[in-house]
């Protein structure tokens, strides 16, 4: 149902903006887990469009539910918890502009999407937009905010972005190259992880800032 | 027959040499001088006797002899005394396990001087790993000269042949036996590389290596040195006078060559004197620039 | 195949254990070298069935993305597994005791051996670019965590980091190289390669790729440096393993390029003539053990690239007879030089283990209290230095008769090959200087500085005396190698090894080797009975009438190696500290000399100092903060994108 399938891109585009707004980092981990299951159903619901829905969509369906909605904001949760991270300070462009910027990026990104050439129809007119919009929010959180968490809640934005891009091609890519996608992204959290508390042990702050101390 | 012959002729020659050189030597020094069988009494003499070992000796002190001694017998067996007699074992290469024993022996000897812990002995050795090392080039591109020149690898066909050969390769052949000559000496610690009489730390090389051996152990070490002299010397003769004549007439002529050797290095150790010792390794280079022009003009004359 | 297929899954299997059990430390290890032990024995019996005439086994595979794949043995990789799995098998049961007895974690060593066992039989048995790239550089990873076992340590981290460095600028040349080969035959799998026209380029590409990791010179510098710091039964594999697969790397690089140049096959020749006279020389300046032994490795390889840069020369002369003498002493003594370098170097960390120290200047005596490590170093002393009638002789025999076959050809050969005879010639005296002196030093005489020191344990000697049996029968083997080298020899000459007719000359080689030993054992007897009668006197060694002998008057190491050091100084470039006496009842004195490698001191160093004063203003003037590159990367997407699209 294309209805179906519009309603979960545009909420996993919400939580994606609302993400942008949100000065508290568990708030931001959740947001993630709630966009991360829709996205999961995406799958789903494209297969229901084209008639009966198929093993590997099921398969992506389990994966990313385990993953990224239960796992990684798990794993997000204890790293925060044993880094004693509080709330975000104000992000370097301020929230207010974050929020005008990320509005502008999801702009950028439908008018981009009506000039992509593309070999076949997508399922749903809102795929491409919502992909590219995760992408670029993403890369914003990365470059706008300063603690090293919300920096990894960023690039997992980024990485559910490239997953729906993926999608486009669920018939023709092997299932191989989807486990690998998720199954990187899911060492690339936990080293992260690693990373943070190991940071924390031998500084104050998990805050970029400091780190750039490190510079010569 | 030939073969025990030939096996009876290296084991009981060699400490003759030894004598008629130390003859020579006393005679240019005015002095009547030693029997020229003296070498022989004396290593009867020691094996009577019993021995002295260091108590800081081990195994590797007493293995040195017996193993030196047994790599120069195995070297004897390769080299032939012309085509009368030829060696008991020959086959393509043996000219390197022949080097390679002399090396296997010379090994054997440096372990067992620096087992006893004394500086001199130490001294010794590294001398003569010196010396050695640098005489190898010299003896294999002398070998690499004979094998462009013969087209064999082997003692028994490179030693063989006529006079014919001095005029085919005359030049050539003149600077290869300088060349070995100066190996053979440099070998044998004999002047201008070392004194063989004296037994001060400043002249000596392989006398000092052998200081603390006694009885057994020293006969086997001097009749080794006398073998290796013998060796490195039935080579030179062999290549200066390659005849051919029945077996008794080739035996007089291969002990007369032996004679006029031992008594050429008897007139070189009267006349020169040793080298300093940073001289040496410059004439060790030169004995091998000497073996590498021989090899140059053998190209030249073989190719053309 | 089934068989060496069932060697890697135990390779595979126990690595994996080891890893999960790395709490234990004692079964981890155990695990990790049963793994080695049970791979060795599954794997020799098949590549010795290949050597014998098996016909090739091969295993084809397609990737998910389109490239194929395969594993093939032939006698080539056959004879390198075999050598590979034996001698891993013995550093495995001799590192297990050893890390097991060091007390300190053994974080990952466990767990990395088995797996670069595995990462280089497959090196050897790749049949295609791809596996063997990945499998090239698994083995160099691998090798750069086991040689940084003592990471906390500067020197070791410094030394990993040049390895690492060094390797991965020789594994971009092989990069290039199997680039070029795959796309100008359009097939990545090796029995389909074709080299282009102008196969020198490439193989100069090979040379240069292979070379640094096999240790040639001038891309030895970082051997000496991971010898050392690595521990022993590390150093052993490094040393024994590591390197060979440069040469089998360039003897398979060889093959797939087809008929080479003369000029090739010379240069080789020309770098294994550098590499073994300035290792062995380098090695003599040497004060420390495990240096002086790798500096050693360096010239057994250049020994290694002389029998093959004769045999590419000779075949590209039409001389295969020649050629299959060439790569028969390569091939031996890739074994060879394995065999009697790990054991060399397993009884060096024995010493290093009991004594503390591996300073030459510090050590002596050692015979008394650990008489069979003493005995297990001669041994591979004597078999390094080329003394029959151990095994160095026959395979450096074999490279001596193809460098005189060699002086039959055209007038460049000629030359090269009397070069060559000279250098190989005092190669072999320098070598058995080296190796009296670094003996001599260590077990002979009375110890320098008082050492509490006592025998390695049983399971450190058992793997050593093994390596040492090997030597000794391989020495003694003579027909049986022609036999064994028959068909890797053929593979890469186009002749069998025996059309050289090499079998007599080892016949009497190996006749000749035992009646040696005969009659060495039937004087020593001769001797004992002639001393029955009187029994010898024991007394202090003869000190000209000193009163006070003490251990620090015998000749150190350094002063063994001085007259040589001395004439050769024009290439060693030694450097001398001396505190010279002054005025009449001097107090002070010192007197230092040692060298540092001039490759390094006149090429790498310079070259670094120049690179990171170049490149000081890029640090300067980078941005501090992660974002700023994020941005950079964002806003080149999208102006890529923008452009893109019409």
């Amino acid at each position: 149902m294309t209805a179906g399938l519009d309603l979960a891109l545009v909420i996993a585009l919400v939580l994606c903006v609302a993400s942008l707004g949100t000065s508290r980092i568990g708030a931001a981990i959740r947001y993630f887990s709630l966009q991360a299951a829709a996205i999961a159903l995406v799958p789903l619901l494209i297969e229901t469009r084209s008639g009966g829905i198929g093993v590997h969509a099921w398969i992506l369906f389990g994966a990313t539910v385990v993953l990224k909605v239960f796992g990684v904001p798990y794993l997000l949760n204890r790293s925060v918890r044993e880094a004693a991270v509080r709330s975000e300070m104000e992000p370097l462009i301020g929230f207010g502009t974050s929020l005008a910027l990320g509005g502008g990026l999801v702009a950028l990104s439908f008018a981009l999407a009506q000039k992509l050439p593309l070999p076949q129809k997508p399922p749903s007119d809102l795929l491409i937009p919502v992909a590219f919009s995760l992408l670029m929010i993403g890369l914003l959180l990365i470059v706008s905010r300063s603690k090293a968490v919300t920096q990894v809640v960023g690039y997992l934005v980024m990485e559910n972005g490239i997953f729906l891009f993926g999608l486009l091609l669920i018939d023709v890519m092997p299932y191989l190259i989807e486990l690998g996608v998720l199954l990187d992204l899911f060492v690339a959290v936990f080293v992260m992880g690693i990373v943070i508390f190991h940071i924390n042990r031998e500084f104050d702050h998990i805050d970029s800032h400091q780190l750039d101390s490190l510079k010569d | 027959m030939r073969t025990a012959l030939h096996i009876l002729l290296f084991l009981a020659l060699p400490p003759l040499l030894q004598g008629i050189i130390n003859r020579v030597k006393s005679a240019f020094a005015g002095r009547r001088g030693p029997p020229v069988l003296q070498l022989y009494f004396d290593l009867w003499k020691l094996l009577r006797k019993s021995a002295v070992y260091s108590t800081t000796t081990t195994w590797v002190f007493r293995l040195g002899p017996p193993a030196g001694l047994a790599a120069l017998l195995m070297a004897a067996l390769l080299l032939p005394l012309g085509g009368g007699l030829p060696a008991p074992v020959a086959f393509a290469g043996d000219v390197v396990l022949f080097a390679y024993l002399l090396g296997a022996a010379r090994f054997a000897t440096v372990l067992a001087a620096l087992d006893t812990g004394s500086s001199f002995e130490g001294m010794g050795a590294s001398r003569e790993v010196t010396f050695s090392a640098l005489a190898e080039p010299a003896l294999f591109l002398s070998i690499a000269a004979l094998a462009l020149a013969r087209g064999s690898i082997s003692w028994t066909f490179v030693l063989t042949g006529q006079m014919q050969i001095w005029h085919i390769f005359g030049p050539a052949l003149a600077m290869l036996i300088g060349a070995l000559v100066l190996v053979a000496l440099a070998e044998n610690s004999r002047i201008p590389f070392d004194d063989p009489n004296t037994h001060l730390e400043l002249t000596m090389v392989h006398e000092v290596m052998v200081l603390d051996h006694s009885g057994p152990d020293l006969a086997m070490i001097l009749y080794g040195a006398s073998l290796k002299l013998f060796l490195l010397g039935a080579i030179v003769v062999r290549l200066a006078f390659p005849f051919e004549a029945s077996i008794p007439g080739h035996v007089a002529l291969f002990l007369a060559g032996m004679v006029v050797f031992a008594i050429v290095v008897g007139v070189i150790e009267s006349t020169f004197a040793r080298l300093r010792m940073n001289h040496v390794p410059q004439i060790l280079i030169a004995a091998g620039v000497f073996a590498a022009l021989a090899v140059a003009v053998i190209l030249i004359r073989v190719s053309a | 195949m089934t068989l060496i297929l069932a060697a890697l899954s135990a390779l595979a299997v126990s690595a994996l254990a080891a890893a999960l059990l790395s709490r234990q430390r004692g079964m981890s290890l155990a695990v990790s070298a049963g793994g080695c032990v049970a791979a060795a024995l599954l794997g020799i019996p098949a590549a010795a069935g290949q050597l014998l005439g098996a016909p090739a086994a091969r295993i084809r595979w397609t990737t998910p993305l389109g490239a194929a794949g395969a594993l093939a043995l032939d006698p080539l990789a056959a004879w390198f597994l075999i050598t590979v799995l034996f001698v891993s098998a013995l550093c495995a049961l001799y590192g297990r005791r050893s890390l097991l007895a060091s007390g300190r974690a053994i974080s990952g060593q466990a767990a990395f051996f088995p797996l670069i066992v595995l990462a280089i039989a497959v090196v050897v048995l790749a049949a295609d670019a791809l596996t063997f790239l990945m499998a090239w550089e698994l083995m160099t990873v691998l090798s750069f965590l086991l040689v940084t076992h003592e990471h906390e340590r500067a020197e070791v981290r410094s030394a990993g980091l040049l390895y690492l460095v060094l390797t991965h600028a020789g594994t971009s040349c092989l990069l290039a190289l199997f680039a070029v080969l795959a796309t100008s035959s359009g097939t990545l799998l090796f029995a389909g390669m074709r080299a282009p026209a102008q196969p020198a380029v490439l193989f100069a590409l090979a040379a240069v790729g292979f070379g640094v990791k096999a240790g040639a010179w001038p891309f030895h510098v970082w051997l000496p440096a991971a010898h050392p710091v690595a521990p022993s039964h590390v150093s052993a594999f490094l040393s024994g393993i590591v390197i060979k697969t440069g040469i089998y790397g360039l003897l398979r690089a060889s093959l797939l390029l087809g008929p080479l140049p003369t000029r090739c096959g010379l240069v080789l020749l020309g770098l294994g003539v550098a590499s073994a006279l300035l290792g062995v020389l380098s090695a003599l300046a040497q004060h420390e053990l495990k240096r002086l032994l790798a500096y050693h490795s360096i010239e057994n390889i250049g020994i290694i690239l002389m029998g093959t840069g004769v045999g590419l020369a000779a075949l590209s002369l039409h001389r295969p007879a020649v050629a299959a003498l060439g790569f028969a002493g390569a091939l031996l003594h890739v074994t060879n030089h394995a065999l009697f370098k790990s054991l060399l170097f397993l009884a060096a960390g024995a010493v290093g283990k009991a004594c503390g120290t591996l300073q030459l200047d510090r050590l002596g005596g050692l015979l008394r209290k650990m008489p069979h490590t003493a005995l297990l170093f001669a041994l591979g002393a004597a078999a390094i230095s080329g003394l029959p009638p151990l095994n160095g002789f026959v395979s450096e025999l074999l490279v001596y008769l193809s460098l005189f076959g060699a002086l039959r050809l055209t007038p460049l050969a000629q030359a090269g090959a009397v070069v060559s005879l000279a250098a190989l010639a005092c190669v072999g005296g320098l070598a058995a200087a080296c190796f009296a002196k670094a003996t001599g030093a260590v077990f002979l005489g009375t110890a320098r500085t008082p050492v509490d020191a006592h025998e390695a344990p049983r399971e450190m000697l058992l793997p050593m005396a093994v390596l040492g049996a090997a030597c000794v029968a391989i020495g003694l083997a003579g027909p049986l190698l022609v036999r064994a080298l028959e068909l890797p020899v053929a593979q890469l000459a186009g002749v069998p090894l025996s059309s050289a007719a090499p079998q007599d000359t080892l016949k009497f080689v190996a006749a000749l080797g035992a009646a040696f030993i005969a009659s060495a054992a039937a004087l020593w007897f001769a001797r004992r009975r002639l001393l029955l009668a009187r029994a010898p006197a024991a007394s202090p060694t003869w000190g000209c009438g000193y009163a006070l002998p003490a251990p620090s008057m015998q000749y150190t190491a350094a002063s063994f190696a001085q007259p040589l050091v001395a004439v050769f100084r024009t290439v060693l470039f030694p450097e001398r500290h001396a505190l010279l006496p002054v005025g009449t009842f001097p107090t002070a004195l010192a007197l230092e000399e040692h060298g540092r490698d001039p490759i390094d001191r006149f090429l790498l160093a310079p070259a670094v100092r120049a690179g990171a004063l170049g490149f000081a203003f890029v640090r300067r003037a980078t941005p501090s903060r992660v974002q700023w590159y994020v941005l950079a990367v964002f806003v080149a997407l999208v102006v890529l994108l923008l452009w893109g699209i019409p």
